[in-house]
């Protein structure tokens, strides 16, 4: 089922702008979670046992400027009690460079 | 609760050390100094071990992309290891001061700061870790629950204008074209 929106908790909030993201991953960050999370959600969100207390979305985007380097994301997502917006409670970000 | 093999290989460590650490009253007595500094420089040993494999750890979310249940059962082994590192160190430290004592010496100082050193490389490692983990602790994930309840919680088109500096029209604008350019 879809959802009409998504919304952050003041913590994500907080967390994305202190990784300060480049534009590019910022951007396809911003697409994951406000379109492509809440139109599909059953292929993008991974649910435990219990998923009243949350699932989890994951994507990692390939760096356009430096090769090598992948911006891998983590982030805890709760159905409202609207049924019609998702939250995102809190991230990780892992900034991978191979050699 | 299930662990991984990195964290049973540290809690089997921890274990190991910790019974080198509580020998039988009678035993302890014949500890040498040189043993003692030993023993600490396994803890510190340990420390940077337990440093490791928490960051590992962090690391290993993002290629096992697992439940939210197996990385609240990691962020709770995290905290586990650390408390019982924390009470090896701490307790190596009071056999060690205790020996010296009855020893009639003054305790080493380098000793006690090594296995201070060793505490606080564990305990820093754990709050960068935990800081970073998607998932909160029981206290954290209530506390966002009763905030995304009472309406707390910011439009994602909002936050990330507000990211990028710019406003929420303009950053709506700029996507208008924009899945075509990222395809």
């Amino acid at each position: 089922m879809p959802y009409k929106r998504t919304r952050l908790t003041r913590m994500a909030n907080e967390q994305i702008r202190v990784w300060a993201l480049p534009d590019e991953i910022m951007r396809q960050v911003y697409l994951h979670l406000s379109r492509v999370l809440p139109n599909d959600p059953e292929h993008n969100l991974i649910r435990g046992t219990t998923p009243f207390v949350g699932m989890m979305t994951y994507l990692t985007r390939r760096d356009p400027y430096t090769l090598g380097r992948e911006h891998e994301f983590a982030f805890q997502v709760k159905f409202h009690a609207d049924e019609e917006t998702l939250v995102i409670e809190r991230g990780s970000y892992y900034r991978e460079d191979s050699p | 609760m299930l662990e991984t093999l990195p964290e049973r290989h540290y809690r089997d460590r921890l274990k190991s050390l910790g019974e080198l650490a509580s020998l039988p009253e009678a035993a302890r007595t014949t500890l040498t100094w040189h043993d003692f500094q030993d023993l600490a420089m396994l803890c510190f040993e340990l420390s940077v071990a337990g440093r490791d494999l928490f960051e590992s750890e962090f690391r290993s979310i993002f290629k096992k992309a697992e439940t939210i249940d197996w990385l609240r059962e990691r962020r709770n082994i995290i905290e586990e290891l650390t408390d019982d590192f924390v009470r090896l160190a701490e307790s190596v430290k009071a056999s060690a001061v205790q020996a010296w004592h009855a020893a009639g010496r003054p305790a080493g100082k380098d000793v006690a700061s090594l296995l201070d050193s060793a505490i606080k490389t564990v305990c820093e490692a754990r709050r960068s870790v935990l800081e970073r983990w998607p998932v909160g602790s029981l206290a954290e994930s209530a506390e966002a629950d009763a905030a995304i309840a009472q309406g707390e919680t910011i439009d994602i088109d909002e936050a990330f204008a507000q990211i990028a500096g710019t406003d929420v029209a303009t950053w709506r604008r700029s996507f208008q074209e924009y899945p075509e350019r990222v395809q």
